[in-house]
């Protein structure tokens, strides 16, 4: 549902992704690691259409992200979560938050309605529905982050390492949270610098030197990993 | 030694979103050795941090710095010079063409004009860089990089305390490493390094010294160690391994 065939991706002289292939199923969870510089948050800007590839394409279930006629489609299948969660909060309130995104997508009231009440409940937000998101704590932040990403339904999840400017406990509910999305059969890709997280993922793609240095079942591959001084095993 | 004496601060004071950030804090931070600052999101860490440098004036109670009251407004040029703080992802407030303006900014705002090309050089060599970075646009250097030359940048002006609020968060064990290196080398230079982290793991490796922030107080002040045996401490303050 997301294949990614001979990827090559430039930014002024520097080449940031040369040639790279990737498949990804409905339904996997990806962390993806590497340096800093590796190309992992390009990544994901790509996979959302963000970036474009310099050659190569990218696919999500079937659509061209190149086709800007489908790029609303592709969107739809898409959350986005980033590393600082108040760089993507926007409303005045939890709801109007949760709102905006439905909104913009041409959700029913109705339907709005059906998709506040799964997600506020989902997500742990019940309550907190009239509260300032500014006044939240950071694992509240995170989570209504999330939650305005997956209100929406996509299929794919991408996270731009998640958990790294919250505490340990909101790590936890976080982590949790990722993990009950994912078990609805939705796809996760994860960025991460922290490899106790990446150990939980299903799949690991590590990139280097724009290229896919290692990629595969985590169980199998994770013990290569303590060679590379980038990572902190 | 930057005393706090029945510190108070709240957040959005006489509003609705009043938030009590410190409360009643009575605590002296001396530079003995690295110390980490810890405690949940919320607990008043990078607050303290803020009071010490004179950015927030304290709505109860008192800051002193080297015996300077950061209340009186005459001082604050003065403990600002003593007191550096790294803010979290410090990079994201470069805005000067090249590295070595960047890093010059500070001095200029000091009025330290002698000479000024010397210090900087100093400071880049301070976190491992060298001088070919002085032209080079600090947007374009890998996260690693960036965050080293905003610590250059800090640390340029030579402050006596440094607060460092989650210095290595988004960097790579690479980074991280040559962060913590500098850290340690600046605790060596007799500074008072302070370090406000969630990560458990670094702190039992790096540091000696731990301050617990709770609920606006000072819960712990001790060792390291001592603390990581206490594992009721440890749940109720937050401070826990995550992934265990």
């Amino acid at each position: 549902m997301i294949e990614i065939c001979d990827l090559h991706f430039q930014l002024g002289q520097k080449i940031v992704f040369s040639h790279i292939n990737l498949e990804i199923k409905q339904g996997d969870f990806y962390a993806v690691i590497g340096g800093n510089g590796s190309g992992k948050s390009t990544l994901l800007k790509l996979i959302e259409g963000l970036l474009m590839p310099s050659s190569g394409k990218i696919t999500i279930f079937g659509m061209d992200t190149h086709n800007e006629e489908l790029r609303f489609e592709i969107r739809k299948k898409i959350g986005f979560v980033f590393q600082n969660p108040e760089n993507q909060i926007i409303a005045s309130t939890v709801l109007e938050d949760l709102c905006f995104g439905m909104e913009n997508l041409g959700f029913s009231r109705e339907m709005m309605t059906e998709r506040l009440k799964e997600v506020l409940t989902f997500t742990g937000l019940k309550g907190l529905e009239n509260r300032n998101p500014l006044t939240l704590s950071g694992g509240q932040k995170q989570r209504l982050a999330i939650a305005s990403a997956i209100i929406t339904d996509p299929e794919i999840l991408l996270l731009d390492e998640p958990l790294s400017m919250i505490d340990p406990e909101g790590q936890r509910d976080v982590f949790k949270l990722i993990v009950d999305f994912h078990k609805k059969n939705k796809t996760i890709l994860m960025v991460t610098h922290d490899m106790a997280i990446a150990s939980k993922a299903e799949y690991l793609v590590f990139l280097k030197n724009g290229a896919i240095e290692l990629c595969g079942k985590t169980a199998h591959i994770f013990h290569r990993l303590s060679q590379y001084e980038e990572l902190d095993i | 030694m930057i005393q706090f004496e029945q510190c108070t601060y709240h957040y959005s004071k006489k509003t609705p979103m009043e938030t009590v950030a410190l409360q009643s804090v009575n605590l002296t931070l001396e530079k003995s050795q690295l110390t980490a600052l810890m405690g949940r999101t919320g607990s008043g860490k990078t607050t303290l941090a803020l009071l010490a440098a004179g950015l927030l004036q304290p709505i109860g109670g008192n800051v002193w710095v080297d015996g300077l009251n950061t209340r009186i407004k005459k001082n604050r040029p003065e403990i600002s010079r003593k007191v550096g703080v790294v803010f979290q992802y410090p990079e994201q407030q470069f805005f000067c063409p090249s590295v070595g303006e960047e890093i010059e900014y500070a001095l200029k705002n000091y009025q330290i004009d002698n000479p000024q090309r010397k210090l900087t050089l100093q400071a880049l060599e301070d976190v491992g860089l060298n001088a070919s970075y002085l032209d080079r646009n600090p947007f374009q250097l890998s996260g690693g990089e960036q965050r080293l030359v905003a610590i250059a940048s800090i640390i340029v002006s030579k402050p006596e305390y440094l607060f460092f609020d989650e210095p290595t968060a988004g960097l790579d064990a690479l980074a991280k490493r040559s962060v913590y290196s500098i850290i340690k080398n600046l605790e060596h230079s007799g500074r008072g390094v302070f370090l406000i982290t969630h990560d458990t793991k670094r702190v039992k490796r790096e540091v000696e010294r731990l301050i617990v922030l709770h609920q606006g107080r000072v819960y712990y002040q001790g060792s390291v160690d001592d603390f990581f045996t206490q594992s009721h401490k440890m749940e109720e303050t937050g401070i826990i391994e995550p992934f265990c």
